[in-house]
């Protein structure tokens, strides 16, 4: 069979959507590469840590530690609220680990692969994907962690929170936008990569991670549910601490998010992903 | 004469002893020195290039940074005094500093070790480069804040210059803990993950965010302890409030005395482990 | 053109770098001395390659020459499709046409036999395909028992056979050189010698770039000589060669000066 591939410049919007799906039929073409590199970046972080895959579930455990720590000790705040504080916590804090973790790494790997792999033609837009896989893994090792610290902080468990294994591949979506987002904007703008770690710290506080959403004032919720993370972390507070099965205005929110940040991401990745090659 | 100056080839003897690779540590630092100063001014250089921004971040991250964390504890926690976003500025410029030299030390001598095997310049140089040019960057940033400070009525006065004593101690404890962190790191590669997690808590249990009157009184012994609860007072206070820092002089003493020995220590400890570094693959 | 009786076909093809977005890189500075001569260099725009044209049929090999910095490497990441065009088109028939790089994207804490499909996976290779390779480039490579250490511990030598056992396994279409590549101890060499042969006698097509005139005429069934970005000759080697090379001859440096022969004489 021959395969003719015929480019130029896109002109027009025909051209550029029929670019647009070749790229997706690219991507799908080196499944097994997204795949691959999702295994060995897991692999490489066992063999390079002398914790290796205990780091999966320390990682999620001290950074609730510490929040704890500021929560109960600095801040007073442990005797106001009806449930443990870490469990409070971590309800929400992994999710929004997992999304911070997977953009920011998605966005150095990106720019730093794009380097080093320059001679190679694949789709670029695989390191995101297999990035959020990777941590995706991370993440769900964590989840299955959360049953256990309930019964140990002597909360009871419901089936309810099972439903946080359909809330995952939302997330996944709305996180592979970002990562393809930030990842191409990093090539328009060498300045994301550092921007990227004070924005996230400040989205962070912008989102109900810790602190729920009933405490946004009602004034401010319109524009504060336009943020993407905004409704799927708070559906995953409601499964996993509260037992409490989400609105469907709040899932169909959140999909709608994943769909729109995943769909923007993709589009925006692509459009910029032909002057990778022309910038150092 | 000395011996020295007569032979025409330098002759390098490696002593095993201690005290013998000190000596010759020292007069390779002196040999190196252009090394020490060029790693520095480039790193300076190379790190903002291509950025749009460009040099401007020295001043604007730190400032970005302080947005963040007014927005969180005034707006979300609703806490905060008076000046409340410069005192943390002075607190964030502080900490910065000394965050980012231990992790460049680190990250930079593991690179050095993976890629440069085969170069042989002294390996202290590294953490000695990074600190300085975190400390360029360090006193820039200073000198900025000192001109952000003066439209909220903070005017530099003779009492501002007792912040450079501060900044001097600060120096000289992060080097220590420079040496030491990137000489641990080469042979446990999950210290950087672990460093994350405790300058986290170094910073979070000192009064960075908050003055130390917000702490529950309980608590406050923890701050005491900890060497940031000194020099974010030492910068605060004569740069913000035009006053002296207000701690006993037994606490700014031990501190200062603790920075000096950790400089030492760091340094030494250092020297001990360089020696297997290269034996070790990283 | 039937797709058939065609390999490769540029029509018009331009590649265009904004100088103003690399500011401040190195890129810059190399281009930068490269853009005062250069007629397109408008306000920041550099135009590495423009309205190249050109038709390769299948069986044929084409050399590109041009000195430095003539567009020679872009023309290969086009073909390669590194890069696309912002002017133009380029029509590419075969499957998969390879830019010939040794060990690019090794993984260090990866073992040579992961890292073999690692690499296997960017170049586009499915997972059977991928099965179906790595034993032959593990055999290939001689590196026995290394294959399954971490590639941390190899020598430089030992990755530049691993990389070179990839790249001369992975059999495209449209095979694209940039200087002919060699690697290893006199019996490595003549092995991959055997192989890139073989490797070149089942491509559809092949386009070498080499600054080695004498190479190019030797292999090649068409050469296309780039100056400045665009095409200063397409044809028959011998042809377009002895043209390259009169034109080159003139760059050979001039005479030192009258005294300094003078003083070389003397002491002669």
């Amino acid at each position: 069979m021959v395969v003719e591939s015929i480019r130029g410049p896109q002109i027009g919007a025909r051209a550029r959507l029929a670019y647009l799906m070749q790229r997706a039929r690219d991507l799908y073409e080196f499944r097994y590469l997204v795949r691959y590199l999702a295994s060995s970046a897991l692999q490489v972080e066992r063999v390079s840590l002398s914790f290796g895959f205990l780091w999966w579930l320390l990682d999620p455990l001290l950074m609730i530690a510490l929040w704890t720590t500021l929560f109960v000790v600095i801040l007073e705040r442990g005797s106001r609220s009806s449930y443990p504080i870490p469990l409070f916590l971590m309800s929400t804090l992994l999710v929004w680990q997992f999304v911070n973790r997977t953009t920011r790494n998605s966005v150095a790997l990106t720019h730093y692969k794009e380097l080093q792999m320059r001679p190679i033609a694949f789709p670029r837009a695989v390191f995101a994907l297999a990035n959020t896989l990777a941590e995706s893994v991370k993440l769900s090792m964590a989840l299955a962690f959360f049953p256990v610290a309930a019964v140990l902080f002597g909360q009871p468990l419901s089936p309810v929170q099972l439903l946080a294994v359909p809330l995952i591949p939302i997330l996944l979506t709305t996180t592979v936008g970002l990562a393809w987002f930030f990842s191409a904007l990093n090539f328009v703008f060498r300045d994301t990569e550092r921007l990227i770690g004070i924005l996230f710290r400040l989205w962070m506080f912008l989102s109900p991670v810790i602190y729920a959403l009933e405490r946004v004032p009602a004034r401010f919720r319109l524009l504060y549910e336009l943020n993407p993370l905004c409704l799927i972390i708070e559906c995953f507070r409601e499964v996993l601490l509260y037992h409490q099965i989400p609105s469907l205005s709040y899932v169909g929110g959140a999909v709608a998010a994943a769909v729109i940040t995943a769909t923007i991401g993709f589009v925006f990745f692509h459009i910029q992903e032909p002057r990778f090659a022309r910038l150092n | 004469m000395n011996a020295a100056a007569n032979t025409p080839h330098p002759v390098r003897i490696r002593d095993a002893t201690l005290s013998g690779r000190i000596r010759a540590n020292l007069s390779d630092l002196v040999r190196f020195r252009h090394l020490v100063w060029y790693m520095a001014m480039s790193s300076l250089a190379v790190e903002s290039r291509g950025t749009k921004l460009g040099r401007s971040w020295w001043v604007l991250e730190p400032l970005a940074l302080m947005g963040v964390y007014t927005v969180f504890i005034k707006v979300i926690l609703h806490r905060g005094g008076a000046n409340f976003p410069l005192a943390v500025l002075a607190a964030l410029l502080s900490f910065e500093f000394f965050a980012r030299s231990v992790g460049r030390s680190m990250s930079l001598l593991k690179a050095t070790q993976s890629s440069m095997l085969s170069v042989a310049f002294p390996r202290t140089v590294i953490p000695l480069a990074v600190t300085l040019s975190e400390s360029i960057r360090l006193i820039i940033a200073v000198a900025a804040y000192i001109a952000i400070a003066a439209p909220f009525g903070v005017m530099p006065s003779p009492v501002t210059a007792l912040a450079l004593p501060f900044i001097v101690v600060e120096i000289l404890f992060t080097l220590g803990a420079s040496y030491f962190f990137a000489a641990t790191s080469v042979f446990f590669r999950d210290l950087s993950k672990i460093t994350d997690y405790l300058f986290w808590l170094l910073f979070h249990l000192a009064p960075g965010m908050y003055t130390l009157a917000m702490v529950p009184a309980k608590y406050r012994i923890i701050f005491a302890f900890n060497p940031f609860t000194t020099f974010f007072e030492g910068l605060r206070a004569p740069l913000l409030y035009g006053l002296a820092p207000g701690f006993s002089s037994v606490q700014t003493g031990i501190v200062f005395l603790v920075s000096v020995i950790l400089c030492i220590a760091g340094y030494l400890y250092f020297l001990r482990r360089e020696g297997s570094f290269n034996k070790v693959v990283v | 053109m039937e797709s058939d009786e065609l390999a490769i076909a540029a029509h018009g093809l331009g590649v265009r770098y904004d100088l103003r977005q690399t500011k401040n890189r190195t890129l810059r500075r190399s281009l930068a001395a490269a853009v005062g001569a250069r007629p397109g260099a408008e306000q920041g725009i550099f135009w590495a390659l423009r309205d190249v044209d050109f038709v390769l049929a299948p069986g044929e090999i084409l050399g590109v020459i041009g000195k430095n910095g003539s567009g020679k490497s872009t023309l290969l990441q086009v073909i390669a499709d590194i890069i696309s065009p912002d002017e133009g088109t380029i029509r590419v028939v075969g499957r998969r046409p390879t830019l010939l790089t040794i060990g690019a994207g090794f993984e260090r804490e990866l073992t040579g036999r992961e890292n073999i499909r690692l690499n296997a996976a960017y170049l586009g290779f499915s997972r059977k395909e991928i099965e179906r390779l790595v034993e032959p480039i593990a055999e290939f490579s001689e590196l026995g028992q290394f294959l399954d250490q971490p590639l941390k511990t190899y020598s430089t030598g030992m990755r530049a056979r691993l990389g070179f056992a990839i790249a001369v396994h992975t059999d495209p279409d449209i095979l694209l050189l940039d200087e002919v590549l060699s690697v290893g101890d006199a019996d490595f060499q003549e092995k991959s010698r055997h192989r890139m042969l073989e490797m070149m006698n089942r491509a559809r097509a092949i386009v070498v770039v080499s600054h080695s005139g004498e190479m190019i005429e030797r292999t090649c069934s068409k050469v296309l000589w780039l100056e400045k970005g665009r095409v200063r000759d397409f044809g028959d080697p011998e042809a377009v060669i002895a043209d390259y090379h009169k034109s080159t001859v003139k760059l050979i440096p001039p005479a030192p000066p009258a005294e300094q022969q003078a003083a070389v004489a003397r002491i002669r």
